[in-house]
């Protein structure tokens, strides 16, 4: 039996590969949560910005006069259309369209000869839109003459946006014009930010106390183990009376803690009883006879004159004991 | 025939007075007449297990000196025991407690061919079964001559050294005295110690029997010297071994 245990160099405690192992886990798990959660916060932004720009165009192209669209559409290309009443009203109203929401910029437009001119814009009175537009935007333009459309990022001499788009219709259902909407992908992105910065801290809390949990977890978990090992160390000085009630719950209900407690405990006793044994054994007591000395000490008291007469007169005197 | 028991030990301390006096009075309540002698004049003890007190009259000391014969000395203590049904009998002869009588007997000795002579008539005045002859522990003349004159010599020792090494010498003398049968008995074994395997050991170290190893017990020490703890403990460990050596006697005293 030896009493040595093999040197490591390394001490890596138990609480802290738990700890570590937990940690790595959970920041995968945590990562990929992190990644949807923020991905969904900005697409949900997304939507929600997308839902109100076709609000928004739905409805100017509701509100927009569809008989003064028809009138400022009837105007010549070139002339001033200032001085007509109908659009600067049309233009007033797409003002009060931004006034309400400054994100978006509201414009107008038509068909005209079969080329699509900008109405009521920024741009010049029926400047054709071909002229600052690409062309994939012109398909959804014309697309939003039939029926709101919806136009994906897309990006013209101005910036870059998402469009949306709705006919103007009159009484007869014939369209005359249609809305057009830009929102400025920047302030998408702005959204999208915001979004994104009110989940972060919910995440970067939850967390670090996840963490925090696993590192009481992972001590709760190692306690009993350093008790029981501190028990064994007592245990292998010889101190057998040990109070092993504090390893293991302190509940009614068992673990496996408290049935290794046990356990251990019915060991401790068994190592102690046989140790009790044991020294016992080594109690067990030798009828040691120096015989040498043994001899010396006979032959000292048979050397005497009184044991020589005494030896020969035994029978004798045994006999007279008895006699009758 | 009476068969003469001498209980001796090589040290003092080993309870002989005890056992001498227990064995005693299990033989007597057993029907036998049986009588105790406490040779150890110097210092005597074994009167206190059979109720004496100090001031005993009529004592070995005034038998060794000639004030008296031997059947004066004698008490009978069968009452101690009591029932007297199956006519058992016990009787004691006491020595003297007192100080001027220890002192006269170490100073003067005495005659030892006197106290032999006493061994024979009370054996034959009183038709004894059994004789105790209590000895001084050691060897001397006096219990030499005790242990020359008994038909079974009765050895009592405690587990240790010196007692091992002291028993096997007196073992010795009494197989070269010719002593027909020799018994030991170990007494004040601690519980811890394995008895068997201690008796295995004694047969082999003394090529003799061990009648009884007595266990070491607080109840008897605090009981020793007041009453006799066989029969008020029949029960105890310790009064059963007192038992087999009264057996072991009585089979020595059927065959011899």
């Amino acid at each position: 039996m030896t009493e040595q245990t093999p040197r490591r160099f390394w001490r890596f405690p138990m609480r802290w590969k738990l700890l570590m192992a937990f940690a790595a886990a959970f920041t995968v798990v945590f990562a990929f949560i992190a990644v949807w959660v923020v991905n969904y916060a900005s697409d949900n932004a997304k939507k929600r910005i997308t839902g109100q720009l076709l609000e928004i165009t739905e409805g100017a192209a509701r509100d927009l006069n569809a008989r003064r669209v028809a009138e400022v559409a009837a105007l010549p290309a070139g002339s001033d259309p200032a001085k007509n009443t109908s659009y600067r009203r049309i233009a007033e109203d797409l003002e009060s369209v931004r006034a309400t929401n400054p994100s978006v910029q509201p414009y107008t437009y038509m068909l005209d000869d079969g080329d699509l001119v900008f109405l009521v814009s920024t741009a010049e009175f029926k400047e054709p839109v071909a002229k600052t537009v690409p062309a994939e935007t012109l398909e959804y333009m014309d697309k939003g003459l039939r029926g709101t459309t919806f136009e994906p990022e897309n990006t013209d001499a101005f910036g870059t946006w998402i469009s949306a788009y709705s006919p103007i219709v009159n009484r007869q259902g014939d369209t005359v014009a249609a809305v057009g909407m830009d929102y400025s992908i920047a302030y998408v992105q702005q959204v999208q930010r915001e979004a994104r910065a009110q989940v972060f801290p919910v995440l970067a809390v939850s967390y670090v106390l996840l963490i925090l949990l696993v590192l009481m977890v992972s001590t709760l978990l190692v306690r009993p183990i350093r008790r029981l090992t501190d028990a064994t160390r007592r245990i292998a000085d010889g101190e057998y009376d040990l109070d092993l009630s504090h390893i293991g719950p302190r509940s009614r209900f068992s673990d496996e803690m408290s049935d290794l407690a046990d356990s251990f405990k019915v060991m401790a006793s068994k190592v102690a009883e046989r140790e009790r044994a044991l020294t016992r054994e080594v109690q067990r007591l030798r009828v040691e006879i120096d015989n040498t000395k043994r001899e010396e000490t006979v032959r000292e008291i048979t050397e005497t004159d009184f044991f020589a007469d005494l030896a020969a007169k035994a029978e004798d005197l045994r006999g007279r004991m008895h006699r009758k | 025939m009476t068969t003469v028991v001498s209980v001796h030990s090589f040290r003092g301390g080993t309870g002989k007075s005890n056992t001498t006096a227990n064995v005693a009075a299990i033989l007597a309540a057993h029907g036998a007449r049986v009588a105790v002698i406490d040779t150890d004049v110097q210092s005597p003890g074994i009167h206190t297990l059979f109720g004496f007190d100090q001031s005993v009259d009529h004592t070995l000391d005034d038998y060794l000196w000639g004030n008296i014969d031997i059947a004066g000395a004698v008490h009978d203590v069968t009452d101690r025991i009591g029932a007297n049904g199956g006519g058992g009998q016990l009787l004691l002869v006491p020595a003297s407690m007192q100080a001027s009588d220890i002192a006269r007997i170490l100073r003067d000795g005495y005659d030892v061919v006197k106290l032999n002579e006493g061994f024979r008539d009370l054996s034959e005045k009183f038709d004894l079964d059994y004789l105790f002859i209590d000895t001084h522990p050691g060897l001397n003349e006096e219990t030499m001559l005790s242990i020359t004159v008994s038909d079974v010599l009765l050895l009592l020792l405690r587990p240790d050294k010196q007692d091992f090494q002291g028993t096997a010498v007196t073992v010795d003398i009494a197989r070269r005295l010719s002593v027909p049968n020799l018994l030991l008995v170990i007494n004040k074994v601690p519980e811890s110690v394995d008895g068997e395997d201690l008796q295995a050991q004694m047969d082999v170290a003394y090529g003799a029997p061990t009648a009884a190893v007595l266990p070491l017990s607080t109840e008897v020490v605090i009981n020793a010297s007041g009453a006799l703890f066989s029969l008020t403990h029949p029960d105890h460990p310790w009064s059963e071994g007192i038992r087999r050596i009264a057996e072991r006697l009585q089979d020595g005293s059927a065959t011899g």
